[in-house]
């Protein structure tokens, strides 16, 4: 909502959210909020930086050298101490280096940029690619093929992998990936048509997942969800009970509301028996 | 750093002989929004530059310390920053706006600031005199309504709010500040906006 507000979507995502908020009279009045209180925010009063800030900030300028002295070694047996001092100190940056960059090395797959990248590359190939794409995601995060039980047994909760989603989805395989967030579950489905969805949950919330690509907040199925464009697809991420479900290759925000409708039907249905 | 001030008493003597000829004032802004060439002059200790530097970005940073650390403690921040910007000039490398590299050491000096003083945001800038003559009553109220909200939110988000609302910088340029993908900075300020939204209507706000 906050992208849409701020005029930071790309134009035909802008569209098509701008026709949700036309349908749905709570991002309506959530937009018109955001709007009231960037408003009343224009209307701030801004007072000036004091005139005695530059004074003292100058003055404390002045009390401090701008260039050091250039250190003169009186004899040789000090330049040579100097010498053998300099030497001693390279050897120990550069082993400091070594450690640091074998540290930065073991690290850096779990940092959020690399899973950035390696889920903006899966993202990309999804909809052109995806037997290519899954390959990556399973080799880059250690995945492998589980079926229902195994699932449950290793995460210990039952995961969200209904055997059938509305527009005649089918299970077709659940894997299991180890994320630096969480063990996380994938399930892909497909469909006469040869469309594909993939359904991950995961413990927290993964905006990183998506890059730099902009976030959209809509009331789908009155259950705040977020929003990515991927091309001509969209990616839809709603918490369901303790944890986040994201899915991926949806055509459009009614599907996007139809499939968060299902699985909430899903959860009532389960907790009534 | 404007280009159009008459009053401002700047250079043409000791600052551009100390570049060797003229920087060309303000007129040839790179795209950090300030001139090289007053960047290059903070980068050899030229007091004029450092000066023209301050003028251009002091208001930006003073309403940002503003509602970050309060009005008591803004003017330090504000000349900690400056103090930190002409000691670690010579670190910016061009490769972001220099303004988001200023914001970005403006973040973090605030947020220190409020990690060591150990103190909440404490009085907000409502508590200041204002004008209470009755064409003013709904506006000053409202005003009053929205900063008292704002001390009310976490620092992280109320940073990437008035970012975006008071010094409406674009997102990639509060990615770039704040070391967050862009994406994030939508989600944070959806957060900012939808709890900033609570507190007004806790504090009375009737949207």
């Amino acid at each position: 909502m906050s992208s849409f507000h701020d005029h930071e979507l790309q134009p035909a995502f802008e569209a098509e959210v701008r026709e949700h908020i036309g349908q749905c009279v709570e991002c309506s009045r959530r937009l018109a909020e955001f709007g009231e209180i960037s408003r009343m925010t224009a209307e701030l009063r801004n007072p000036s930086a004091p005139a005695s800030v530059w004074p003292d900030l100058r003055s404390k300028l002045d009390h401090v050298p701008q260039t050091r002295p250039t250190p003169v070694l009186g004899s040789i047996r000090r330049r040579r101490r100097a010498f053998g001092m300099a030497i001693a100190a390279s050897l120990v940056l550069a082993l400091f280096s070594w450690g640091l960059l074998a540290w930065w090395r073991q690290s850096y797959d779990h940092d959020h940029i690399s899973v950035a990248a390696n889920f903006g590359r899966y993202l990309s190939e999804f909809d052109q690619n995806p037997e290519q794409a899954q390959l990556a995601l399973v080799s880059n995060y250690d995945g492998r093929v589980v079926d229902l039980e195994e699932a449950a047994r290793t995460l210990r909760y039952p995961p969200v992998a209904p055997e059938m989603l509305p527009n005649g989805f089918a299970r077709d395989r659940i894997y299991l990936l180890k994320m630096p967030c969480c063990l996380c579950v994938q399930t892909i489905y497909k469909n006469e048509a040869g469309d594909r969805l993939a359904v991950f949950e995961h413990v927290d919330d993964q905006p990183h997942w998506f890059g730099d690509r902009p976030i959209v907040t809509a009331q789908c199925h009155g259950t705040p969800t977020s929003l990515v464009q991927v091309d001509d697809r969209l990616a839809a991420t709603w918490k369901r009970q303790q944890r986040f479900i994201t899915l991926i290759g949806l055509r459009g925000v009614e599907e996007v509301t139809q499939l968060v409708s299902f699985f909430d039907q899903a959860d009532s249905a389960r907790e009534q028996l | 750093m404007t280009t159009s001030s008459p009053s401002s008493p700047r250079r043409n003597t000791s600052v551009t002989a100390s570049n060797g000829g003229d920087r060309g004032e303000c007129a040839s802004r790179n795209t950090s929004g300030c001139a090289a060439a007053v960047i290059e002059g903070c980068k050899t200790g030229d007091r004029l530059a450092q000066k023209e530097l301050y003028d251009e970005f002091r208001e930006k940073i003073f309403r940002l310390a503003l509602r970050m650390v309060g009005p008591q403690d803004a003017p330090d921040v504000l000349q900690q920053v400056f103090l930190q910007t002409y000691r670690n000039i010579r670190q910016y490398s061009g490769r972001s706006s220099f303004s988001t590299w200023l914001y970005r050491l403006a973040i973090n000096e605030c947020l220190q600031f409020r990690r060591r003083e150990r103190r909440p945001g404490r009085e907000s800038l409502a508590s200041e005199p204002i004008d209470r003559s009755p064409s003013h009553a709904m506006h000053a109220q409202r005003q009053e309504l929205l900063e008292q909200a704002l001390q009310r939110l976490d620092p992280e988000l109320r940073v990437i709010f008035l970012l975006r609302e008071v010094d409406g910088l674009p997102y990639s340029e509060i990615a770039t500040a704040l070391k967050i993908p862009q994406g994030t900075v939508g989600s944070r300020l959806n957060r900012a906006r939808q709890q900033l939204r609570e507190h007004l209507v806790q504090l009375g706000w009737e949207p």
